[in-house]
């Protein structure tokens, strides 16, 4: 890509640094971003989350792609550094095959992903206990049902959905460590 | 449309990602403050720390691009092939130069003089000539 072509698509770093001139407001909401990028993956580090993602911006490594909305790019970021797969050594004259090696990890990698999503899923659940609306929107949610889907859940009724959604949300952001609590942490 | 390769949990944290972007900061401000957060101490710390980012990123982007350069310098040197002078061979001893400047323009060179003796020496060759022609100009 030519330096004009990515001028057209991207902001300068400049840009970058002189859009991070945030209010306190601001940064709270980049922290709650943070925070529900963080829950399963890295449970309390929301602050070296977002940190590594703006200086992953500031650095030239991620460019921000006119149009995307600040707040929604950093969260696409830190989404990605949180979802990288550990780095798995290779063990020279004690490994066998490199191939043999990646199949063995893969597969335990998906199986105890498997055991921690129904255990965290187990656990959300019984976040919203005793609170039926709320815990319909979670079932809801996590079965990837539309929006129109989720009203009918409440009878078409804007204003009850806004508010369980709402309460919802704010006990999810109140219980930021999901994964500490599964392994008693 | 369901994306089926998401997660439940990925599901999750979409939806709550969604209601985030689509809150006014003043509205999470409230709602923070709130539920008790420290909002400003977390911007203070976060903007202390940006403070030092950039100039750690500058460097790094400073000290990238001078590698970058470094790399290029090196690579061009690579495309550059060098030729291999060819062995030059001795003069003998015997060699004179047989050119007008190194006659400074005056004497004749061998070459010429070789090619005069040639001519004078077909001019007065006397079995060169046929009698017959002698007589008829007489």
């Amino acid at each position: 890509m030519d330096q004009a072509t990515s001028q057209r698509q991207f902001h300068s770093v400049d840009e970058f640094k002189a859009a991070l001139s945030l209010t306190e407001a601001e940064w709270a909401k980049m922290r709650r971003l943070a925070r529900n990028r963080c829950r399963v993956g890295r449970p309390g580090e929301e602050e070296e989350v977002l940190q590594d993602a703006i200086f992953r911006v500031l650095e030239g490594r991620r460019r921000w792609p006119k149009g995307l909305n600040l707040f929604a790019f950093l969260s696409g970021v830190m989404k990605s550094i949180v979802s990288e797969e550990s780095k798995i050594g290779f063990r020279r004259n004690v490994d066998r095959g490199i191939d043999e090696v990646i199949d063995t990890v893969s597969e335990e990698t998906s199986a105890e992903k498997l055991v921690l999503e129904t255990e965290v899923v187990a656990h959300v659940m019984a976040l919203f206990e005793g609170d039926d609306e709320a815990e319909a929107l979670a079932e809801g949610t996590m079965d990837g049902w539309e929006k129109s889907d989720l009203l009918s859940l409440f009878d078409g009724d804007v204003t009850r959905y806004e508010t369980v959604r709402k309460r919802f949300r704010r006990k999810m952001n109140a219980h930021q460590e999901l994964k500490s609590m599964i392994n008693g942490e | 449309m369901v994306n089926d390769k998401m997660s439940k949990l990925d599901r999750l944290e979409e939806a709550i990602n969604e209601d985030i972007l689509a809150m006014t900061p003043d509205e999470i401000f409230e709602e923070a403050k709130a539920d008790g957060e420290d909002t400003a101490a977390f911007a203070q710390r976060m903007n202390a720390w940006l403070e030092a980012a950039i100039v750690e990123a500058n460097t790094a982007r400073l000290r990238g691009a001078r590698e970058a350069l470094e790399q290029d310098r090196e690579q061009s040197k690579a495309n550059i092939v060098q030729l291999k002078p060819r062995d030059r061979q001795a003069r003998p001893d015997s060699f004179v130069p047989d050119t007008m400047a190194a006659r400074n323009g005056k004497k004749l060179s061998e070459r010429d003089k070789e090619a005069l003796d040639e001519d004078f020496n077909e001019l007065f060759d006397d079995d060169a000539w046929d009698d017959d022609q002698d007589d008829t100009n007489k």
